[in-house]
């Protein structure tokens, strides 16, 4: 039920973000947008690089030490309210290698931190990074 | 005496002589140039080998014991090695809880404790790499431990 919930939650951030407005296609902005009651983060990586604030971030990687594989995803709002997960799960750990360079992240975790969904978005109305 | 009287004395004497002389002059190389004495039987290849250590046989045997305890060795070995590994280096546990307490106490993680996690965990074997992240990742999210301005956790 919390699962639905997360996904439910997750999928209106992304729409609300991305309204259309009449003059264009749609597009971005997407804040980093941390929530500790339910255990996520979403933004995209673009809206937080050409942030102002100088604070915000989204972002996963992989890293393998010998023979240990994890995934990471990090995140931080403009407040600076920070958020972190990992993850050793192959189907989460190849949605980290699916990532767009310029899309949309979202991530969930559980107590132990450890990461418990990794949504991965592609499209159109994702800010592309400035230098 | 008639020649042919003659003839019946010298000549014995004549061969005694010779056959004497054969002997006094021929003995040592007889021996010398003797064959080996033929055996009963073929000698085997360890009879032939004996003389210099290892026979053949011998050889052969510890090759094969060897070749056989070869994969049970390397499995051994490895075995080892996988342990090792697997048992990760306690200083370096030690090192990565120390990080994270002082991490903790002062309630920041900065770019001088990333880089020391950093170098911890690269030692460290798969559990303990789990249980680190497990104290890190929650002190995180529970706001136990803010991030120093543009450090990451990892």
């Amino acid at each position: 039920m919390k699962h639905r919930t997360l996904v439910a939650f997750l999928a209106l951030a992304a729409l609300a973000a991305f309204a259309p407005d009449a003059s264009a296609g749609a597009k971005g902005p997407w804040e980093v947008y941390v929530d500790p009651t339910f255990q996520s983060a979403n933004g995209s990586p673009g809206t937080a690089r050409n942030s102002a604030d100088g604070l915000q971030y989204i972002y996963c990687f992989t890293s393998a030490i010998a023979s240990y594989t994890y995934g990471y995803c990090g995140a931080q709002t403009a407040a600076g309210v920070s958020a972190s997960c990992w993850t050793t799960q192959p189907q989460l750990i190849q949605a980290i290698h699916g990532m767009a360079s310029d899309g949309g992240i979202a991530f969930t975790w559980d107590a132990n931190g450890e990461c418990n969904n990794i949504v991965s978005y592609k499209g159109s109305v994702y800010e592309t990074k400035q230098p | 005496m008639t020649r042919a009287r003659l003839l019946w004395l010298v000549l014995p004497a004549s061969i005694a002589a010779a056959f004497a002389a054969g002997l006094a002059l021929g003995g040592s190389s007889h021996e010398a140039t003797a064959p080996a004495p033929v055996p009963a039987s073929p000698p085997t290849a360890a009879a032939a080998a004996a003389p210099r250590g290892l026979s053949a046989d011998e050889v052969r045997r510890i090759v094969r014991d060897e070749l056989a305890n070869a994969p049970a060795r390397a499995a051994g070995e490895a075995a080892t090695d996988k342990a090792d590994a697997e048992a990760g280096d306690p200083d370096a546990l030690a090192r990565a809880h120390e990080v994270l307490a002082a991490g903790m106490a002062d309630g920041r993680w900065s770019i001088e404790d990333r880089a020391a996690l950093r170098q911890a965990i690269v030692r460290l074997a798969r559990p303990q790499i789990d249980e680190i992240f497990a104290t890190l990742f929650p002190a995180i999210n529970a706001g136990q431990l803010r991030l120093d301005r543009g450090v990451t956790p990892l």
